[in-house]
């Protein structure tokens, strides 16, 4: 019981600046993976080989997929990590409640989208500098790197991971059963749909996203689906026990 | 499902690295020292970010260039100008409208009345082959190699395509493959979430290549009878 009336916001707000100091370690995972992924990139993405007239050409294709995906990862398994206990029962030294301490939450994980999604699209200069200085056996050949968009999209990218993760974290804070159930549940769909050979729920979700060409449309789609996955969270968290 | 190994083993490799870091430091955030470790944290960030804020200043002021000099080509410019070398052989004025194109020249003197015209090693050979007569007996083979630009992904390879070889024998002239080359270079493509926008495919790699056009335009005497054993002479 507080003396003093406190708005939502001022709570929310209160709650956002001690999580991103007591949180922060995240971010440290954020960079070991970003140079694990830049590390992995340095092998190429893709190759290319083929004749042209008398000429054999020999192509290495690098890009940040590898740090995209990872830095997506990244977001998903950081929702999951803050609806834990121990991270939920930090939000209890301050006056709260559940819609402040899930909005903060939300929060958090906006900022840790944008962080992540513009280093995530800066270490690509990182491999590329490196390739360049260490490794200048073979010509580059430099594409126009479309770095706004890049960051633009990877962040709502890695936003959309997180909200899902947030999900799957509550889900798992309501019961542990989840934490086998949705794992199996993804996966058994995988494999059914690899072995049946037809595209089904997991891929048509991943053509949704990952095949939309027109940036106003996945801008809608992302917040969209965003909106959806942290709303089912926050309703689904009332159910968790008060905690005395 | 053989591409879902790499990837899931990736994916735990992943998640067991997120899981621990966070976990491994999770301890101190309870701590007393609760401050000075985020500041810590900060600090290494920082660094972190320090590090590619300067990789971005390192690759605008020296940037990653074509290098070897190759240049930029369009095309469509290319596709072009081999369709009209092969119309101005075909009409017989190549020596006046692809004088740009002639990579080499030979002349030969012959005054048999027969002439094999044979290849030798033809694996990458990819010329057409026109034959003119000429209006008088001068005893003289002349022979032009013209060749129009070659691409690869947008970039000019020509002076990599080299002319093939011709070699006049007692039993006739012989076409011998060109040498061969080799070019190896790497590219920085965009990242998959800015491809679905631009257009380009997922994860297949744009590769374009434009080979141009290349032709040998012989012009022969009038009465020399030629005995084509290369199935590739157009006329």
């Amino acid at each position: 019981m507080s003396l003093t009336k406190v708005s939502l916001i001022e709570v929310v707000k209160k709650q956002y600046v001690y999580k991103l100091k007591a949180y922060s370690q995240v971010f440290i995972s954020l960079i070991f993976l970003q140079l694990l992924a830049v590390l992995f990139s340095m092998n190429g993405v893709g190759s290319m080989g083929s004749t042209v007239g008398s000429v054999e050409v020999q192509a290495s294709y690098f890009s940040s997929d590898f740090v995209a995906a990872f830095t997506m990862l990244w977001g998903f398994i950081t929702a999951i990590l803050i609806t834990t206990k121990a991270y939920r029962n930090d939000d209890f030294v301050f006056v709260a409640n559940r819609v402040s301490s899930n909005l903060s939450n939300a929060v958090f994980l906006l900022t840790t989208s944008v962080v992540g999604g513009i280093t995530a699209m800066l270490s690509s200069y990182l491999f590329k500098v490196i390739i360049y200085y260490f490794f200048k056996s073979t010509p580059i050949l430099d594409a126009p790197i479309e770095l706004l968009l890049g960051i633009f999209s990877t962040i709502l990218y890695v936003f959309l991971f997180c909200a899902l993760g947030y999900l799957v974290g509550t889900l798992v804070q309501i019961s542990k059963v989840f934490t086998v159930l949705l794992p199996a549940a993804f996966f058994g769909a995988l494999i059914l749909e690899g072995l049946s050979g037809k595209a089904g729920t997991v891929a048509s979700v991943f053509e949704f996203f990952f095949t939309e060409s027109s940036l106003v449309l996945f801008i809608v789609k992302i917040i969209v689906a965003a909106g959806l996955l942290f709303s089912g969270a926050f309703v689904l968290s009332n159910r968790l026990e008060v905690r005395g | 499902m053989m591409v879902i190994v790499p990837l899931l083993i990736t994916a735990i490799i992943v998640i067991a690295l997120a899981v621990l870091t966070a976990k491994a430091v999770n301890k101190n955030v309870y701590s007393k020292g609760k401050f000075s470790y985020s500041q810590r944290v900060c600090w290494i960030f920082s660094g972190y970010v320090a590090i590619l804020l300067i990789c971005v200043v390192l690759d605008t002021v020296h940037p990653v260039k074509i290098i070897n000099g190759w240049k930029k080509v369009d095309t469509a410019e290319l596709e072009k100008e081999s369709m009209d070398l092969y119309d101005s052989a075909l009409a017989g004025k190549v020596a006046n409208e692809g004088g740009e194109f002639l990579r080499k020249k030979w002349n030969f003197d012959y005054n048999g009345e027969q002439l094999n015209i044979a290849t030798i090693q033809d694996d990458y050979l990819n010329t057409s082959v026109f034959v003119e007569r000429k209006n008088h007996n001068d005893g003289k083979i002349e022979a032009a190699y013209y060749q129009t630009r070659s691409s690869v992904n947008g970039m000019d390879i020509t002076e990599l395509a080299t002319p093939p070889g011709l070699e006049l024998a007692e039993d006739g002239l012989f076409l011998r493959n060109p040498k061969k080359s080799k070019i190896k270079f790497s590219e920085f493509t965009n990242v998959f979430s800015v491809k679905q926008f631009t257009g380009e495919e997922f994860f297949e790699r744009d590769s374009h290549y434009a080979e141009g056009q290349s032709i040998l335009y012989l012009r022969i005497p009038k009465d020399l009878e030629l005995i084509d054993k290369t199935n590739i002479i157009t006329n």
